[in-house]
């Protein structure tokens, strides 16, 4: 995906070439673009991400960056956190996952989530038997339903 | 994401096209260029795929039924972008599509899948277990690399991954080593996978 570097100056011999090589260069765009993207320029790919959350240890847990994610309680080596469904619910209340890890790369589990209403609930718990964390960036994907 | 500016021109036949017609044309096309590299990176292609974790190539969640040392029944609550969705496999003598033999530290759990869009993946898993308990050695591979390291593509496992999830635990009974399964195998209740 190039940018075209013909340049058309009025008065100037116009050869097919250069006509040819802008549309070559404006296909590489439409071949580009088309990947990712249907005719009406909305995404291919579904979006199942739809929550994440990333929580810093300071002396005591906190969120540091949230979208639809919330933490209600923290404890040495677990957090618990809620997921705000308002705009979409969920399928059903086990079409939903997370993924999370520590600052370490490690992975982390969790508790089956607890879905009461459109917030989502679920106590997450970190590896601390190697060395102590102090992040962890928390990921929900799911299937909800097309409100 | 700023907007894609084109302008319509007017003309009939024998006309003279004017140069500047031509040279909107060639703005346009930079401005695509700039609007798909605003919020996309280029892959190992050299096209354009979104930028950043929340869009991903593949997602999928299964739930354990019935786990043994020898099966593992699997259902699948969702899924998406897999030709063939996520299942465990339980290793015995050999390491699933690999043909390598697992021997003893590698004979547990995997998690097998192949992709519908072929290419490097970079995966992402996730546990749902009953209570706090790991996974000892986790290891994801990318079974479409023609040999670990190398950036070339066997065409036939391309967009096929494996990961060992954990490994059995032995009992002796006499002279033999029974398998059994490991805390975390009997805790683990569903497994989410992405990939991007």
């Amino acid at each position: 995906m190039r940018k075209s570097i013909e340049q058309f100056v009025a008065g100037e011999p116009l050869p097919a070439a250069k006509i040819n090589s802008l549309v070559g260069s404006s296909e590489e765009v439409a071949i580009a673009a088309a990947r990712e993207h249907n005719r009406s320029g909305l995404h291919i790919h579904m979006r199942f991400e739809f929550a994440i959350g990333v929580f810093v240890f300071d002396g005591s847990w906190a969120l540091e960056f949230g979208d639809r994610m919330s933490l209600l309680s923290a404890g040495a080596d677990w957090i618990e956190v809620a997921i705000d469904l308002s705009d979409a619910a969920l399928v059903a209340p086990t079409t939903i996952g997370l993924i999370a890890t520590t600052d370490w790369g490690e992975e982390c589990v969790y508790d089956t989530p607890s879905v009461s209403g459109r917030t989502v609930t679920t106590k997450i718990y970190l590896r601390t038997s190697r060395r102590s964390p102090t992040g962890c960036m928390v990921i929900a994907v799911g299937r909800r339903r097309d409100e | 994401m700023k907007p894609l500016w084109h302008r319509l021109y007017q003309s009939g036949i024998g006309d003279v096209v004017p140069a500047e017609l031509l040279q909107h044309a060639v703005q346009t096309q930079h401005a695509a260029v700039d609007l798909l590299r605003g919020d996309h990176e280029i892959d190992w292609q050299g096209f354009p795929v979104h930028r950043g974790l929340r869009w991903m190539r593949a997602v999928a969640k299964l739930e354990i039924v019935t786990r043994s040392v020898h099966e593992v029944e699997t259902r699948v609550l969702f899924s998406y972008g897999f030709a063939e969705a996520p299942k465990i496999e339980v290793s015995g003598s050999k390491i699933p599509w690999s043909g390598i033999p697992a021997g003893v530290p590698l004979r547990g759990w995997w998690l097998t899948w192949r992709l519908e869009e072929i290419g490097p993946q970079a995966v992402a898993l996730g546990f749902e277990t009953n209570g706090p308990v790991f996974p000892r050695n986790l290891l994801v591979f990318d079974a479409g690399l023609a040999i670990p390291g190398s950036d070339n593509r066997n065409k036939d496992r391309d967009g096929r991954g494996i990961a060992f999830l954990d490994w059995f635990d032995w009992r002796e009974v006499g002279e033999d080593l029974v398998d059994e399964l490991s805390a975390f195998m009997l805790a683990l209740k569903a497994i989410t996978i992405a990939v991007r």
